[in-house]
């Protein structure tokens, strides 16, 4: 009984702690990243790999998935506000569900699949091949020259492939709607607009970028936790991508607390 | 050169002198090794990127005509993995004197070159770049003595 | 390949910028974010259902919005509003503001213009906010009913009061069938007593009859109203219910006035009495049809209830 007590204490103060560790981490990236001396050619030369890496590759993909996902997701949404005589609704569901929900939660999922353990595994194989150890030999600073890149790439593409998301699928909806509800151009473009608030826009913004900051910082983080074994590399992305997920759903739990809060006092 | 009689004698001296001149230090040391997402290239340039905050086409004509002088242009844009052993520790070579008035260290450099039977070639290698680093210091075993016995010469 | 990607993700980035940037100001421009607005200044007593933002309506399209509410030295709620110059027309000097506070769902500000050709409405002039608030409006025009209805109740009051009382005009009419009980076993006729006040009888039954009809033309009346007006603990329910009372009353004293006439139709008394009686009944029914007459001219006529989506 005590021992099960024990344990659950020790998880406990072991989770604080780590999410303690993990907002410290947060906030020495965030300083310097506002520090100008941090940039240089070589960091720059990585940011750049970084973009063409999570956001160009994947473009061709991305943009067939925001196609597909927006055609389906339309279709269901205008069928069924249709049966329910809800029709009326369909613009703010669009802007609402689709642009400002929708659209960051899918660019992040694929981000996350695809870069985060790519950026986990990276740099856990780094630690394990002695090449942190390079970087510090030559004086050259980790965070400035490995993580801040990365993170700042993270950003940028999840805040840009959010909004290409977004606009990708708002045109798909026009061709949808056109073909399966008879929705002219204007009524579509009409209906999004009475629907469309800057506010909202700018809180999508917020919530990518904390996104893209949250789902690289995370897997460079349980990345340096791998130890000198091979074997300890896998175990650091499994870790690493299973508190990436949770640090989404806490994101998305709080924008959507943020939203609130503005509705109800602004 | 310094030859010690034991790894531990030979780890803590290599210690001290990497803390005293960590500013000089250029270290070719299997604990050390190359970027392996980075070219041949892009690892030697890297220091005068981020120490000399050069361009990335500056520090990279540097690297070429450093390479040029080894005679490795050819592996510029090959990467550490597919690199033969005496390849990868001319590039270290090369990364190492890129460091502003260096102090270079080799750390075992029969661990690297473990086929080598003498320091002909690290000899050779480093006559080629003497006039870019100020000081050599090699560390190894006893044990090596003889392989060392052709003679080394001890800094520019 | 360094310059080749260096290419792509520029390429990548300017593009996508240049997306969103087109975006968003083709948003901004159809919200008419870039268009010059004017501003005029309203009054009102009250800033009860007015908020920062809230749209104004013209003929049912939005020209404009409330972009600031402050109170005045002199306890006026001053309310800033913003029109876009291309609707700037519809705004004239004798435009009618007002804000519409329906009993049902949210309040909606509107501007009516009835001569277009009036001078333009200045942007220093002050106009005033009238304020249409259905609920109030409804209250004041049942407030007449009620008093009605308090009427009626004390003379329904009154009339169980008499009918209770030892000195009253029913125990009068028991103490004169008792005497008529004594008559009957005398030798006077009982055609001639029958002959004498059937007409009263039947004149309370063509009463009661009435008072039915009248009830049940309120109950109609009911199911035109609104549920929060009509609902269980409304004010119609309560004219109903003291129209039942008041029904089931007559209709007792009615059967009581029947069984006494049958065997006193010849009492000269009694009949004086009965005759006082069943007028009283039927003031109390022209009462109640006043009433009724009173709620179907002040009740708006409305089709099947339906709720109105937004």
């Amino acid at each position: 009984m005590t021992t099960a007590i024990e344990q659950i204490g020790r998880s406990g103060m072991h989770a604080v702690r780590s999410f303690w560790d993990t907002l410290t981490f947060a906030f020495r990236i965030l300083a310097r990243m506002f520090d100008v001396r941090a940039y240089n050619s070589a960091v720059r030369m990585v940011l750049i790999n970084q973009i063409y890496f999570t956001s160009v590759q994947i473009l061709p993909l991305f943009l067939a998935v925001a196609v597909g996902f927006g055609a389906i997701v339309i279709g269901i949404i205008g069928q069924y506000l249709i049966h329910l005589g809800l029709f009326g609704y369909f613009g703010q569901l669009l802007m609402g569900f689709v642009v400002t929900e929708f659209a960051p939660f899918i660019t992040v999922l694929l981000i996350a699949l695809r870069s985060s353990s790519a950026v986990n595994a990276e740099i856990a194989v780094m630690k394990v091949n002695k090449e942190l150890n390079t970087l510090h030999v030559f004086r050259i600073d980790v965070i400035n020259y490995l993580f801040l890149p990365r993170i700042l790439s993270g950003i940028l593409s999840i805040v840009l492939l959010s909004w290409l998301f977004s606009i990708v699928v708002l045109v798909s909806g026009l061709i949808f709607s056109a073909l399966l509800f008879d929705m002219s151009m204007n009524d579509y473009v009409t209906a999004l607009l009475a629907s469309a608030k800057f506010s909202d826009l700018i809180v999508m913004l917020i919530k990518c970028a904390t996104m893209g900051f949250f789902i690289v910082m995370i897997p460079i983080r349980y990345g340096l936790r791998a130890t000198d074994e091979l074997t300890s590399i896998p175990v650091s992305v499994l870790h690493g991508m299973v508190n990436v997920f949770i640090a989404i759903m806490i994101i998305e739990v709080v924008s959507l607390i943020v939203v609130s809060l503005i509705e109800k006092f602004i | 050169m310094r030859l010690y009689s034991s790894e531990e004698l030979l780890d803590r001296e290599l210690c001290d002198i990497m803390a005293q001149e960590k500013h000089r230090l250029g270290l070719v040391s299997l604990d050390a090794p190359l970027i392996s997402n980075l070219s041949v290239l892009s690892n030697i340039a890297l220091i005068k990127q981020y120490h000399g905050r050069l361009s990335v086409r500056e520090a990279e004509d540097i690297a070429k005509v450093r390479l040029k002088k080894l005679h490795l242009e050819d592996i510029a844009m090959k990467r550490n993995p597919v690199l033969l052993e005496v390849q990868r520790f001319c590039v270290m070579v090369l990364r190492a004197v890129m460091v502003e008035d260096a102090m270079v260290v080799i750390d075992r450099p029969f661990k690297i070159m473990p086929d080598l039977d003498d320091t002909r070639f690290i000899r050779d290698v480093l006559t080629s770049v003497d006039d870019l680093f100020q000081e050599c210091h090699i560390f190894d075993y006893l044990w090596n003595e003889e392989r060392y016995a052709g003679g080394m010469i001890h800094g520019a | 390949m360094a310059l080749k990607t260096e290419w792509k993700v520029g390429l990548f980035i300017v593009l996508t910028v240049l997306f969103i940037l087109a975006g968003l100001g083709y948003m901004a421009y159809k919200k008419g974010i870039f268009q010059p607005e004017n501003t005029y200044t309203l009054s009102s007593r009250t800033g009860d259902g007015l908020s920062v933002g809230m749209p104004l309506y013209f003929s049912g399209f939005k020209i404009g919005k409330i972009a600031e509410l402050e109170l005045s030295d002199k306890g006026m709620v001053m309310i800033k509003i913003t029109v876009p110059t291309q609707h700037a027309k519809w705004i004239r000097s004798d435009s009618k503001f007002v804000l519409e506070k329906p009993l049902i769902g949210s309040p909606k500000f509107t501007v009516t213009t009835l001569n277009l050709s009036s001078p333009l409405l200045s942007p220093n002039s002050i106009a005033t906010l009238k304020e249409v608030n259905d609920i109030n409006d409804v209250i004041q025009m049942v407030q007449p009913i009620l008093d009605q209805v308090a009427m009626i109740t004390d003379n329904i009051e009154r009339l169980t009061g008499s009918l209770a009382d030892p000195k009253g005009d029913m125990n009068k009419i028991l103490k004169h069938s008792e005497e008529l009980t004594g008559y009957l076993s005398s030798k006077k006729s009982v055609l001639e007593m029958a002959l004498g006040d059937e007409k009263s009888v039947q004149n309370i039954h063509a009463s009661l009859q009435n008072a039915r009809n009248i009830t049940d033309q309120v109950g109609k009346l009911l199911k035109k109203t609104d549920e929060e007006l009509y609902g269980k603990d409304g004010i119609i329910p309560l004219v109903i219910k003291i129209l039942r009372e008041l029904v089931t009353n007559l209709d007792k004293i009615g059967k009581t006035l029947d069984n006494v006439t049958k065997i006193s139709s010849n009492t000269a008394e009694a009949t004086q009495d009965l005759k006082l009686f069943r007028s009283e009944v039927d003031s109390t029914v022209n009462s109640i049809n006043r009433l009724i007459n009173e709620l179907d001219k002040k009740i708006p006529f409305k089709s099947e209830p339906k709720i109105k989506l937004p």
